[in-house]
């Protein structure tokens, strides 16, 4: 109990460092682009200024409560494999872990050094750091490791020609000076948790020491080279430590370049002092994220009793820092432990009208699929908690409760037994975890005090989960609120944000993701169907329960077929950090770590710059774009790519902090020694001195190329996929180094570098081009003058007029050779494909058949065109891809332009299937002020369509109108001239039941104008003229709307027609007029025609639903949103059918 | 036609009962012409296309589950599974409430899950009737230039394969079930030669399962999976009919004249080539030859029959060739519709040759059907594929404006649905003098829903039909018309396939097509040729030769071949159930 319960007089004090603090960070959110800030000064600081979370319960909580249908048949497959015997022979086995969670607390130090030979490390007295480290040994039991004595420290430079006198005496007091310091800075709060039991007055800087050894990374010829290096008793001491030397302090032994001694205060540059703590003990310790770590025998200490253990894990041991062997992720130890992954996912009774709140709304159902890494079968467990009864299901446990505590109580428990590594689902990091929390925060309050103990879901003993929230802003994603949540122990792994980041999708809602990665599709269940299923039967909770575990099953089959896992140790192992900063924060904690590594081993030291407030970043020019010349090319054109083009500029020109002079210096130095760069900035050359990022970068690269051969060698599809992430990770990773340098609110931004990677960029893509086009000439003896139609950042598009593939090929691979060999070493072009045909329509913009054999094309390739963007109706894209398809695959121009024409004249006639005209958009944060629901008014300043639909279809029928959250559907109707387009907006089952005629108008030039002129432009002369308008476009077709109240058609008068010709009759004359009567049979034939494709398309469209949503004998409740059950059709089918049999039924029989 | 008004022509009383299906053919609720808003919308209420299929499923379900389970019952007690206290208990109310690791029934419906990536994908385009076509007749690819091996190719991929992802449910309101075998030895056994007959028959056959088909399973759920290891499968078969007609059938040797029924199907008016590629009769002649063989007492025994039953494909289908009709086997059937639908579909924007040669077929049938019914012989007529009435089953009956000759021939003449069912009374004369009446149920289709479901049966290699040597080569995979026709009574079904693949009407009370009582014969029409069939009380064929079928009830079971394709019709006895086939071709004259 000893660390639990110094943990607990702890927490009243400031100076715990909860782990909190280690994940939130300032603003760490997604961000891939450099401009999310990772603000670790803010994190420190906030440490001792923010007091975080209920205080811990106390100790009288029973640890698991005893349930009557909980049996042990239920535990024993929940539970983990019982520790092997061996493990606890200390002495004679050593402890193998692979690691995935690491934080640290505040703790009181070790008595002894569990290695009996050494004597303890670190400080002996006061609250000392000790970091937690969680993982899983090679059997599948959960390890916490304990690691004592890791001190942390910060470096502050001398100014340039300033000496210190480094004796023992000097230094001393230069401590003590320090100390003061620091006491006045934390002021109370360090005392006042000051009542250790040996009487000692605790330290809170532990020494001084004075280092000649390093540099700075900053310039070729760094202006620090001597550095005082501090310790202090406890991390988050050192933001304040950094502020004192940062305002200037007189220390006393300081001499300046005369020799003389310095009395005045005099201003300390700090030097890494904003790399938190566990990642300090990561650098100097060698350990990377995820990898594998021993602890030698005879070394550690286990934890054998149950209160002597402060955490849930299996197995709990004490070492000190210095004993533990990392791991290289590397032949036998490039395996992954049998990692156990739960993912989940919640149901709520929501009220008609309202999102669910855990205010108010229950959970009534907890699905639930554990599975171990590695093993092939599928998930070891499935269950569902229930709130009532529920009817088994086959081949998962259902667990039912009468009440909503015993439930969540009950899932606790499995939570506890299940003991993952892993939490997954999709949204749960910010809907179901957080909607957990707060629901029993809510209980909690009304009566259950039992429910104390629900969230505390982590492995520390006795630890709440918290959350908080956070906001993220980003260009690329725009504004976020996330919620991140702590659980001690384990790592959240939200599979939608993942999909968000890495895949383009149309849609992210789970259904259409699992359409599209794992072919298979979930019906989809309306939330205001779930309140009713809750409320019916068992049987009707059974339908809800298997539909909840599909939701869980799911994104579990999502993460192993995209292999999410394994890409993500990968990722932690090269670039050295926590698996969970890879989820939680962008880019830069990436290669800020693999710099302070690199930096590490060559002794320099990186600075810890102050944050210029307003971003400071004076733009710089970015890539470069050779105008393209616009056109359809029917012969193919080669592209010849830059093969990671920045990474291999930072080499091959030397970039980096540590070789950069200023023009100041440039001019001393001898003009052999450097180069300049295209835009001006000056790079010693690499036999002069190597910078430290193409260092880094050449590893990558050179660690690339060797797990792109294992993963050709791979014996196994499982190896191959290991190796593939790798592979991936080290790609990734070497293209982010060159955007942490640009980045402007970064830890270490440098423009300098930026701008003339980039200035070379444009230079050499520059050359590429003049070179190709001056010597593929017929001067030079080649068949035609090649010429460059269009050159993007990397990659240019040369067209060499050979015409076929065959013959482009031998030319492209001789042009990428020859340029190669103008540019320095590493730099290479490289020949990949062709692409023919090639639609070239703007910047960016265009469409090619790849080839990458002459054999076969691969596929058609298409940038910056209109086919996933979801605003637009599936019309678009649907002609978009249809058209480009018959363009470039089939290579057949007229057939695309009768193709487009035949779609036009369909739209104009009403022929229109209505689901491809509909657009869907959410209602977000904004709308509730529409919906009369609350809200602010400034939150919603300009009316949108779908909100103000979704408003007027509250006001017609409050039960069944779109809620907050959902996805509106809508398509826009004819309205009076001059009408908004947020008065134009309708329902599309409203428009199908009322027969309102579309605008047709209005998709043909909102929707469909501006694509098509985009692709038809480079081949067709006025688009305009001849495809959206002529003679397709004349016959037009608009249905006469149902009469409806407050509508025109009130005032018409029916009158009874001939169905033949329209001519108006006597009601009691029949169907047909006296002319038409001998055509009788083919008027009735005619009409018969149209019921009977009505017919067929009603059985074919419904049992096909039928078919996917796997279910005969209940009826579908699909809405349809991203479900390829064809919702609107089905509507649409039940429509037609009944206006045709009332057509054919006037003829009597 | 020369008539001599002085020949007796056979009688037997008829009672038609097709109108059963004609309510779900034409609901009463579209009859509500387009009124007012208020109308509309309570028609909206009523439509019945406002339901879902579930409906169907469900009333199916309901209908057959005691027979199924009676069925599956007798059979465990025979093999000693169950015993008979426990029976009920193992007889799981819901899928649902199966206990895992014994013995237990179940009755579902099957459904035969084909992997979705070889299922055809839904097409996006609107007003497109042939995308439903194409794929409920998936082998009607290439209009016409679509070969047998292509079709028999798409056939084979559609098939089940369980090596391919493929699996079998069963499915109640309740959920699913995955079925497999009872262990791996299933291909083992169908190799077995002798004592695995029945074992084989029952056993989880995946060639003897559609998708729609309600069963009664024995077996195990194991634990760990949930998959239910099927012991043996067990169908609703068809219960007795009333038992007037089976001491009826204790028939005496009479040499009077029996009445007789004639079936036919695909007479294929308006056909506008002339000679059949086969045997180089014109079908119109032919046509002709029926005519007068019916009409002309001189000729033949024509006067015997009481009845003709025209069981679909009346008119030709469009401006096809002959040659192309003439094509054998049951894939050509299916390429045909697809044409028919193409009219459909340009009709409905503007009239076309198309329009015009329905018309001029429609004319030539109705003449052609009038001169029958002057002969005085009562003619049923049962709408088909091709025939211009509406697609869901049932079909509604020929409107009257088509065939306005005809109809006026009130008393003979009934248009009726498709399927079809009736009465025949058969006088008798037992003992001596004493008349008595029994009565002989009919029931038949123009046969799509067989030929719908053929595509999911293929036919086993060690099946006793001995046309399989016959029929080698091409279309041998798929199980012949008589295999289906006799597998749907087995189910106690007519049409199990609907409303997966055969558009049906989504009924929600009753399942119009379930077998609720044994007909007397039961046929389908546009076959590819003539096959029959005596079947038992127990659903099992009873060899024709052999003094066995004195003394039990059957069922004659009618495969009638296409007239268009081969001339020929088929006569029933109604006594005595006989069957024969009469060809109409230049070699019989």
């Amino acid at each position: 109990m000893m660390s639990t319960s110094r943990k607990r007089t702890l927490d009243d004090d400031l100076y715990d460092e909860s782990p909190k603090h280690l994940r939130g960070g300032g603003g760490g959110g997604y961000g891939d682009d450099g401009d999310d800030l990772f603000n670790d000064d803010d994190l420190f600081e906030d440490n001792l200024v923010d007091h975080d979370g209920p205080p811990e319960p106390a100790d009288d909580v029973e640890e698991d409560i005893a349930f009557g249908d909980i049996t042990d048949a239920h535990r024993s497959r929940w539970t983990r494999p019982a520790v092997p015997s061996s493990v606890w022979k200390t002495s004679e086995n050593d402890l193998n872990l692979q690691w995935l969670d690491i934080d640290m607390i505040g703790g009181s130090p070790l008595a002894a050094n569990p290695n009996k030979n050494k004597k303890v490390l670190g400080a002996s007295s006061g609250t000392v750091p000790i970091i937690r480290l969680y993982g899983v040994n090679e059997t599948g039991n959960s390890v916490a490791v304990f690691i004592h004595g890791f001190t942390a420290y910060g470096y502050f430079a001398l100014p340039r020609g300033y000496e210190v006198d480094g004796s023992d005496g000097n230094l001393g007091k230069i401590r003590s000076i320090l100390e003061e310091n620091l006491r006045a800075k934390l002021g109370s709060q360090f005392d006042k948790g000051d009542n250790t039991s040996n009487g000692e007055t605790p330290m809170a800087c532990l020494g001084v020491t004075c280092l000649s050894n390093k540099q700075s990374i900053m310039g070729y010829d760094p202006s620090h080279t001597k550095f005082l290096k501090v310790y202090v008793a406890m991390p988050g001491m050192i933001p304040k430590l950094k502020t004192i030397m940062e305002e200037g302090i007189t220390l006393p032994g300081i001499t300046n370049a005369n020799g003389q001694e310095v009395r005045e205060s005099m201003i300390f540059q700090p030097y890494e002092c904003n790399v938190p703590y566990v990642m300090r003990y990561m650098i100097d310790r060698d350990v990377t994220g995820a990898s594998w770590l021993s602890l030698p025998k005879g070394t550690y200490h286990l934890r054998k009793n149950e209160s002597e253990k402060g955490t849930h894990c299996q197995i709990e041991a004490d070492i000190c820092f210095n004993e533990i062997i990392p791991r290289k992720p590397e032949g036998e130890w490039a395996k992954v432990a049998p990692l156990r992954i739960l993912s989940f996912d919640i149901e709520c009774q929501g009220r008609k009208g309202y999102f669910p709140e855990a205010e108010h709304d229950p959970v009534i159902q907890i699905a639930n699929s554990l599975s171990v890494y590695g093993e092939s079968k599928g998930p070891i467990v499935q269950n569902v908690f229930t709130l009532g009864g529920c009817l088994p299901i086959v081949g998962a446990q259902v667990i039912s409760s009468n009440t909503e505590e015993d439930m969540l109580l009950k899932w606790r428990t499995f939570l506890h037994a299940s003991d993952a590594d892993i939490f997954t689902g999709y949204n749960v990091q910010n809907f179901d975890i957080p909607y957990l929390l707060d629901r029993a925060a809510a209980l909690w309050k009304k009566k259950d005090s039992k429910l104390r103990i629900f969230t505390q879901w982590g492995r520390v003993k006795n630890c709440q989960t918290r959350k908080r929230e956070t906001m993220f802003q980003s260009s690329a994603y725009g504004r976020r609120t996330n919620t991140e949540t702590t659980i001690e122990g384990r790592v959240i792994f939200d599979m939608l944000p993942y999909m968000q980041r890495n895949h383009k999708l149309s849609s992210y809602s789970l259904n259409s993701v699992c359409a599209e990665f794992l072919s298979q599709q979930k019906e989809d269940v309306h939330h205001s169907i779930i309140s009713d299923l809750q409320n019916g039967s068992d049987a009707d909770r059974h339908r809800l329960a298997v539909y909840c575990l599909k939701d869980a099953i799911l994104p579990q089959r999502l993460m192993d077929k995209l292999s999410v896992l394994i890409n993500y140790v990968e990722m932690a192992r090269v670039t050295g950090v926590p698996v969970s900063f890879l989820i939680s924060r962008g880019q830069q904690i990436k290669v800020f770590s693999m710099i302070l590594r690199k930096c590490r081993d060559v002794n320099l030291l990186v600075p810890t710059l102050k944050k210029s407030g307003s971003g400071g970043d004076e733009g710089y020019e970015g890539a470069t774009v050779l105008d393209p010349i616009k056109s359809y090319y029917e012969i193919p054109i080669a592209t010849l790519d830059f093969a990671s083009l920045y990474p291999s500029i930072m080499q091959a020109y030397n970039l980096c902090y540590s070789t950069m002079l200023s023009p100041q210096e440039a001019a001393k130095t001898d003009p052999s020694m450097f180069k300049r760069s295209e835009n001006g900035h000056n790079f010693v050359h690499s036999n002069v001195k190597k910078g430290i990022l193409p260092i880094i970068l050449e590893e990558l690269l050179a660690a690339r190329k060797r797990a792109k051969k294992d993963m050709k060698n791979a014996p196994t599809e499982f190896e191959k996929a290991v190796q593939n992430g790798r592979q991936l990770a080290l790609k990734v990773s070497a293209n982010s180094v060159y955007g942490f340098t640009g980045a402007g609110v970064g830890q270490l931004p440098c423009v300098p570098i930026a701008s003339s990677v980039t200035s070379y960029g444009r230079f050499l893509l520059e050359k590429t081009k003049s070179y190709v086009e001056e010597h593929y000439t017929q001067a030079h003896g080649y068949e035609h003058n090649a010429q460059v139609v269009y050159g993007d950042t990397d990659s240019v598009m040369v067209k060499f007029g050979t015409k076929t593939v065959a013959d482009t090929f031998p030319l492209a691979i001789e042009a990428a050779k020859k340029c190669s060999d103008l540019f320095p070493n590493p730099i290479e072009l490289e020949f990949e494909k062709v692409y023919y045909p090639y639609l070239l329509m703007n910047k960016k913009r265009y469409a090619g058949l790849m080839w990458t054999q002459i054999e076969k094309y691969d596929y058609m390739d298409t940038k910056g065109l209109e086919t996933v963007r979801r605003d637009n109706c599936a019309l678009v894209r649907e002609v978009i891809q249809t058209s480009l398809d018959k363009i470039i695959i089939e290579r057949n121009v007229p057939g695309a332009i009768e193709y487009v024409k035949s779609q036009i004249a369909d739209l104009l006639q009403n022929k229109m299937d209505i689901s491809r005209l509909v657009i869907t958009k959410s209602l977000n944060k904004g709308a509730e002020y529409a919906l009369g629901l609350g809200g602010k008014a400034e939150d919603y300043k300009v009316k949108q369509a779908h909100v103000e639909l979704a408003a007027r279809m509250r006001k017609r029928d409050p039960g069944s109108a779109p809620q907050m959250g959902d996805r509106v559907p809508y398509v826009i109707i004819t309205a009076a001239k001059g009408a908004a387009n947020f008065e134009k907006a309708e329902d599309p089952i409203y428009v199908l039941e009322n027969n309102i005629p579309i605008d047709s108008k209005w998709y043909l030039t909102n929707q469909l104008s501006n694509p098509l002129t985009r692709i038809f432009e480079p081949i067709i002369d006025n688009v305009e003229k001849s495809l959206l308008q002529g003679d397709h476009t004349r016959k037009i077709f608009i249905p006469t709307p149902t009469a409806k109240k407050g509508s025109l058609m009130m005032f018409a008068h029916k009158k009874a027609t001939c169905m033949g010709c329209k001519a108006s009759i006597g009601v009691d004359e029949g169907n047909l007029c006296k002319y038409c009567l001998p055509k009788e049979a083919e008027i009735y034939l005619g009409k018969l025609a149209v019921l009977k494709e009505a017919e067929l398309r009603y059985a074919h469209l419904w049992s096909e639903a039928q078919r996917i949503h796997g279910t005969l004998h209940t009826d579908i409740m699909c809405t349809g949103d991203g479900c390829a059950c064809q919702f609107y059709r089905r509507k649409k089918v039940q429509a037609d059918i009944r206006l045709a049999q009332e057509q054919v039924d006037r003829f009597g029989r | 036609m020369p008539t001599d008004q002085s020949i007796t022509r056979a009688y037997a009383p008829y009672t038609p009962s097709w109108q059963r299906f004609h309510e779900f053919a034409a609901p009463l609720a579209s009859s509500s012409g387009a009124g007012s808003a208020a109308m509309a919308s309570a028609a909206s209420q009523l439509n019945p296309y406002a339901r879902q299929y579930s409906h169907v499923y469900s009333a199916r379900l309901a209908a057959l589950r005691e027979r199924c389970l009676a069925n599956a019952k007798q059979s465990a007690r025979d093999e000693g599974i169950i015993s008979g206290e426990d029976d009920d208990e193992c007889a799981a109310e819901r899928i649902i409430e199966v206990k895992e690791g014994v013995w237990s029934i179940l009755v579902g419906t099957i459904v035969k899950e084909t992997d979705p990536t070889r299922r055809p994908p839904v097409q996006s385009k609107y007003n497109d009737a042939t995308d439903a076509q194409s794929f409920l007749f998936p082998s009607s690819d290439g209009e016409n230039n679509g070969s047998q091996m292509k079709q028999i190719e798409s056939l084979r991929s559609y098939l089940f394969d369980s090596e391919k992802g493929d699996v079998i449910h069963l499915e109640d309101e309740s959920g699913r079930v995955e079925l497999a075998p009872e262990d791996e030895t299933l291909d083992a056994m169908s190799v077995d030669v002798d004592g695995s007959t029945f074992k084989k028959s029952n056993a989880l056959d995946p060639n003897n399962l559609a998708t729609g088909v309600v069963a009664a399973v024995v077996g195990k759920v194991c634990a760990t999976k949930g998959i239910m290891k099927v012991h043996s499968i067990h169908f609703a078969g068809v219960p007795l009919s009333d038992a007037t007609s089976q001491d009826a059938m204790l028939i005496e040797e009479e040499e009077e004249e029996e009445p007789v029924l004639l079936l036919v199907s695909g007479l294929g008016c308006g056909s506008d080539s002339s000679t059949d590629g086969e045997t180089g009769a014109s079908l119109a002649l032919r046509r002709e030859m029926l005519l007068e063989y019916l009409t002309d007492p001189s000729l033949s025994n024509g006067a015997s029959v009481c009845r003709v039953i025209i069981a679909g494909g009346g008119v030709s289908p469009s401006n096809q060739s002959a040659g192309d009709i003439g094509r054998p086997g049951g894939p050509n059937k299916e390429n045909s519709k697809k044409n028919y639908n193409n009219v459909a579909k340009s009709k409905s924007s503007k009239p076309s040759d198309a329009a015009n040669h329905m018309a001029f077929s429609l004319r030539e049938l109705d003449l052609y059907i009038s001169e029958l019914l002057s002969s005085g012989i009562p003619v049923d007529y049962i709408p088909g594929w091709h025939d211009p009435t509406n697609a869901n089953w049932p079909q509604r009956p020929l409107h009257s404006c088509l065939l306005p000759l005809s109809c006026t021939f009130v008393d003979l003449f009934s248009r009726c649905t498709n399927p079809y069912e009736g009465t025949l009374g058969v006088a008798r004369s037992r003992n001596g003098a004493k008349n008595a009446e029994s009565s002989m149920k009919v029931l038949g289709s123009d046969g799509l829903s067989v030929a719908d479901l053929r595509r999911f049966l293929s036919k086993s290699d060690s099946t006793k039909d001995n046309d399989a040597e016959k029929n080698d080569g091409d279309d041998a995979i798929v199980s012949s018309c008589m295999d289906a026709l006799h597998q749907t009574l087995k189910y106690g079904h007519m049409a199990p396939t609907g409303p997966d693949s055969l558009p049906t009407f989504p009924s929600s009370e009753s399942d119009p097509f379930v077998l609720s009582s044994r007909p007397d014969v039961y046929f389908v029409g546009n076959c590819d040729r003539f096959e029959t069939r005596l079947v038992n009380v127990n659903g099992e064929e009873i060899d024709e030769s052999g003094d066995d079928k004195v003394g039990t009830c059957m069922t004659r079971l009618v495969c009638v071949p296409s007239f268009a394709l081969t001339g020929e019709v088929v006569l029933v006895k109604l006594k005595s159930l006989e069957c024969e086939v009469v060809s109409f071709n230049d070699a019989n004259l």
